[in-house]
């Protein structure tokens, strides 16, 4: 077991290993950076002079080492935009990040698992058949174009919630986090259901239901309990594109966000900046799935079982 | 042939946790299974008489696809006027049939679904950009899908260190979140249009390389290969005779799967300003340029964005449908 999660660590760091490489050989492919920070209106001696000065002359694995290093001293130089510290701008980023996506899973949890129970429990009626087709379509609406739905609706046309900005406290919070949480919920209650369907036909539920268990303690402490597993993996995998929605949404409301900074600098070619932010987010994403690893056995002993027969 | 049945009728009813009941297409389950015992490959009037007699939600996404696809295609004889021509006297006219359009009329046949800031049919943009995000997310899952089965069929077929390592790759690169994977690649490459496919292409072939691999390395293992290997074929004549006819059928269903999370994915980037540069009429941008006048024109969000999720749907429902006509145990 905990090789297994060594194992899950190492693979992890190899993925922000990956991420960092890629961010770097992929900003020195589009172009001379000296050329593209200071502009047009220089004259080529001075991008030369420029160039020197910041190391861009020298060969590309020796830029690579070199931006390794400072990297793994937490350095990543400074923002060409700000002119203020890469890693500091974005940390300061970092809260409006987590309340959003925490806000966002917190309500797609809720939905997802109410409508999925729901529906488990009350399979083939009408409510079923609501619930499920608004989830399939949930599976086509693109995140930006439900945050704009949901913007016209509550913001411009009923005045009930501030359009945009993070000022107005937990009402300025409510429109990202239920665009951003939308599209999981419906995952999570299409899971929830299939899951919850297949264990109520197992034996086991038959057997405490003949002995007189009241369907609400059959359902939340004998089904409910096993078919989550599935999905706590779904909403573990969900994370990821949570995070990722939280790009789009962050830019959409204005929320000031990592995911709205790593845009708006991408938009900038703030390269700092964007190594940064898009290495937190890589980060976020590789602590939240060994987390995960490390939770399933928790609510599912046969796979510690199964990983300590695997891995002897 | 019970069992693999049961097992087929499992697996089909946690596939299908979608509204569709599971004893609703218990007889569909039986027929496919009667299929592969006959292991003959169905005819084309079959496969004609699977989709009338499919789920009536088949047949609505179908319809939906078809006409998107056609308005598309046609798009220069259906739209109106030219999708880039402005008209700067009518700005922002809403559509002709709607309360306040309907009182201040335009040119017959213009406006139907509203003009935008620089009065450009909205209508025509729409078509014109279903045209282009058709086109962008088919060559990009075209060419994903070569890039995968390639990497899949040569890394099943070979073993050995470079298949581990290409493997450990593919993993990492499907352990992250495509939109993410999306903008690290364009903060890199940039954007644009060509650069838009290539992001496409490289958030997507690992799925294929992934899912391919696995299905070779069940098939090298199987008696006709080694009737092959026997008779002296190389590995190169294994594959491409032997090996890739076999995974066809999995790697175009994987593509349609996949085509809706590539069109949203597309239209998400261009929003951004991280796609096709403007003025192209790509969804994505309509939807950018439409946001700046939530307030005044309503119309230029919710048409563009209903042709995104309609495209998408119908998409993903024969995405479904192909699936289960293919292999009701595959688990994509």
């Amino acid at each position: 077991m905990g090789r297994h999660i060594a194992g899950r660590v190492v693979r992890g760091l190899l993925i922000v290993l990956g991420v960092t490489t890629i961010v770097f050989f992929a900003s020195r492919l589009t172009g001379d950076p000296a050329t593209l920070t200071l502009g047009a209106n220089v004259s080529d001696q001075q991008i030369d002079s420029y160039r020197k000065l910041m190391g861009w002359d020298r060969p590309l694995g020796w830029q690579y080492l070199r931006y390794m290093r400072s990297a793994l001293q937490g350095d990543f130089g400074v923002s060409f935009y700000y002119e203020q510290d890469a890693v500091q701008l974005v940390f300061e980023r970092l809260p409006a990040t987590l309340e959003l996506t925490a806000a966002a899973l917190g309500f797609a949890i809720a939905l997802g698992l109410l409508a999925g129970i729901a529906s488990a429990v009350r399979r083939g009626t009408p409510l079923d058949a609501v619930f499920m087709s608004v989830a399939v379509m949930g599976r086509a609406v693109p995140v930006f174009w439900l945050a704009l739905l949901l913007m016209y609706l509550f913001a411009v046309r009923l005045h009930l919630l501030p359009v945009a900005g993070r000022e107005a406290g937990v009402a300025s919070l409510i429109l990202p986090a239920l665009s951003l949480g939308s599209v999981q919920a419906a995952e999570i209650a299409r899971l929830t259901r299939s899951s919850m369907v297949e264990i109520m036909t197992q034996d086991y539920i038959r057997t405490a239901r003949s002995k007189g268990l009241p369907s609400r303690i059959l359902i939340m402490r004998h089904a409910l309990r096993n078919a989550l597993v599935p999905v706590v993996t779904i909403i573990g995998l969900q994370l990821g594109n949570l995070l990722g929605g939280a790009v789009v949404t962050e830019t959409i409301f204005s929320w000031p966000g990592v995911g709205q900074l790593a845009v708006a600098s991408i938009l900038r070619r703030d390269f700092p900046v964007v190594q940064v932010s898009v290495l937190l987010l890589a980060v976020g994403f590789v602590v939240i799935s060994v987390v995960l690893d490390v939770l399933y056995p928790i609510l599912d002993p046969r796979i510690a079982q199964t990983h300590s027969v695997a891995v002897p | 042939m019970t069992s693999t049945r049961s097992q087929a009728l499992r697996t089909n009813a946690r596939l299908s946790g979608e509204g569709t009941d599971s004893a609703e297409r218990e007889p569909q389950a039986e027929q496919r299974t009667n299929r592969q015992d006959q292991s003959a490959g169905p005819s084309q009037a079959r496969w004609a008489a699977r989709l009338l007699r499919g789920p009536a939600g088949t047949r609505v996404a179908g319809i939906i696809f078809v006409l998107i696809v056609l308005g598309a295609i046609l798009a220069q004889w259906l739209t109106p006027v030219d999708p880039l021509v402005q008209n700067l006297q009518r700005p922002l006219h809403p559509p002709t049939w709607s309360w306040t359009g309907w009182r201040n009329p335009g040119r017959t046949g213009t406006y139907l679904l509203g003009s935008d800031e620089l009065g450009r049919d909205v209508l025509s943009r729409i078509l014109w950009g279903i045209r282009l995000s058709l086109a962008i997310s088919s060559a990009s899952v075209v060419f994903a899908m070569l890039l995968g089965v390639t990497l899949g069929v040569a890394t099943g077929l070979r073993r050995g260190a470079l298949d581990a390592a290409i493997m450990m790759f593919t993993d990492m690169w499907l352990s992250f979140p495509p939109i993410l994977l999306a903008i690290v690649i364009v903060a890199g490459l940039g954007s644009g249009l060509i650069n838009t496919v290539l992001v496409l292409i490289l958030t997507n072939w690992a799925t294929y390389t992934r899912v391919i691999r696995s299905e070779v390395l069940s098939l090298r293992e199987r008696e006709f290969v080694l009737a092959a290997r026997a008779l002296g074929s190389g590995p190169r004549r294994i594959a491409v005779r032997h090996i890739i006819p076999q995974v066809i059928p999995t790697a175009l269903t994987l593509a349609t799967l996949q085509f809706g999370i590539i069109v949203i994915l597309e239209a998400t980037l261009s929003f951004l300003g991280l796609g096709v540069p403007r003025p192209a009429p790509s969804l994505g941008n309509l939807l950018a340029d439409g946001r700046q006048f939530l307030w005044t024109a309503w119309w230029l969000t919710i048409f563009p964005g209903l042709t995104v999720t309609a495209l998408v749907w119908s998409s993903n429902i024969l995405g479904d449908w192909v699936r289960d006509l293919v292999d009701p145990r595959l688990r994509l």
